[in-house]
């Protein structure tokens, strides 16, 4: 199969339409194509979507029956041996990599000028960073051309509590950047959690990583995006904010 | 805050979360019944629309249910949201089930399988996720016919790329490729991010 047709199986792959070579090739492919893995992966969640809504309640006596059956049912351990999730851990590393990893290396110089926080950066840390720069030119200019593109809005607030937050909203692409630094460790069962206010309401933008540097996020401008907002959540986030948020960051429209 | 207040519990239904899936992985049983109250509907949902069949819909979910409790632990949210996770073990199961049964030669799946309908016109679904029903009836209505075909028949009807190519009468490579682009106009009118 040529790589273009690989390129064009994620969405037979998220609906589990492909015959098992051509799912063992793009599996493959998925660990050697970054755009594919990150598109997979999206458009599994979107599917999933699509079997949310043919909701229909099983027979009622099947619940104490799995119940039982369960706590009768030994469980796997966490350790994922290689041959059953190699796929997916491929996804996860990719798109880690991609959401996190490498724009957290270009957009951490550009935070670290942005916010002042070069301070606590060794000059080894801002050269490997450099580095890691220079091999992922690719998102980097993304990231540039986000930043610099026409239309494009800066605001900077301080959170309360400490710390400073940003956010970059680019009109003309559709995507908003968000940046924090300096936020105050928060004990182990809470974590920060980013929300996407339109006018409809909050939507979770994610929670951010705890300890290190925290890396930058980069999301959709849904349509009626009007600010950002983080949040003091349980661990792990809420489906919706549960506390006052401790920065609000209007968007320019 | 004002802008910032919680949704509702009517506009949004309830989620699975991921410290859910933890306290389940941790084999607490009174966080597994939780997480059956809350993903129970939707899983046999789906699989009874797969396979057009009540007591094999009902062995396909309790498979899935225990499949849910067993691998918990494996469940990593840079994967995605736990529901994604879960519908995915459920749709993997229920088109494993339907191509075993074609392959065994069983008419009755078969026979199903040929009642292309749409999957919003029963009106004994639950009308808990309506929210959820219109956002994907919506953006279902903004994808090109053959791609919409394309999605709806590989994800509701389980069927494999040949099979959707040769029911639309299209080449092969084109179904793939309608799969995609239906999906991700999907994404982007649902706002999905992985
Ligand atoms: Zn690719």
């Amino acid at each position: 199969m040529s790589l273009i047709e690989l390129h064009q199986l994620s969405g037979a792959w998220a609906m589990n339409a492909l015959d098992d070579n051509e799912n063992k090739a793009f599996e493959q492919h998925l660990r050697e194509c970054e755009s594919c893995a990150a598109e997979a992966a999206e458009l599994r969640e979107t599917a999933a979507r699509l079997g949310a809504v043919t909701e229909h309640a099983p027979p009622p006596a099947l619940r104490a029956r799995v119940l039982a059956v369960a706590a009768q049912t030994r469980q796997l351990p966490p350790a994922t041996p290689p041959s059953e999730t190699r796929a997916s851990a491929v996804l996860a590393e990719r798109r880690w990599l991609k959401r996190l990893g490498v724009l957290a290396a270009a957009a951490s110089v550009l935070a670290a000028v942005a916010l002042g926080t070069q301070a606590v950066r060794s000059n080894n840390e801002l050269s490997r960073e450099v580095d890691a720069l220079r091999q992922v030119t690719a998102e980097y200019n993304q990231l540039a051309a986000l930043m610099s593109s026409p239309g494009a809005t800066t605001v900077s607030r301080s959170v309360e509590h400490g710390g400073t937050g940003m956010a970059v909203y680019a009109p003309s692409q559709n995507k908003v950047l968000f940046l924090a630094g300096g936020l105050p460790q928060l004990p182990a069962d809470r974590s920060y959690q980013l929300w996407v206010v339109a006018a409809d309401g909050p939507q979770s933008a994610g929670v951010l990583p705890t300890g290190g540097k925290l890396p930058p996020m980069v999301m959709e401008a849904l349509a009626g995006t009007e600010k950002l907002a983080l949040t003091v959540e349980p661990r792990g986030g809420s489906k919706g904010p549960t506390t006052a948020p401790l920065v609000v960051l209007p968007l320019a429209v | 805050m004002e802008l910032v207040r919680p949704r509702t519990a009517e506009s949004v239904p309830e989620q699975v979360g991921p410290e859910l899936l933890e306290q389940v992985a941790r084999g607490d049983q009174a966080a597994f019944g939780r997480l059956y109250d809350l993903m129970s509907g939707k899983v046999f949902g789906l699989i009874r629309r797969v396979l057009r069949d009540e007591a094999q819909s009902e062995e396909v979910f309790q498979e899935v249910m225990l499949e849910v409790w067993r691998k918990a632990s494996r469940f990593d949210t840079a994967l995605g949201s736990p529901s994604a996770w879960i519908m995915t073990i459920a749709h993997r199961r229920a088109v494993d089930r339907v191509r075993s049964a074609q392959a065994a030669g069983d008419r009755d799946v078969q026979a199903a399988r040929l009642e292309v309908d749409t999957p919003f016109d029963n009106t004994s679904e639950q009308a808990a996720s309506r929210l959820e029903q219109r956002q994907v009836r919506r953006c279902l209505s903004f994808l090109t016919s053959l791609q919409r075909e394309s999605v709806l028949l590989a994800y509701y009807q389980g069927y494999t790329c040949p099979e959707v190519a040769s029911l639309l009468r299209i080449p092969l490579g084109t179904v793939k490729t309608r799969m995609r682009d239906g999906l991700i106009r999907l994404r982007d009118c649902m706002g999905v991010s992985a």
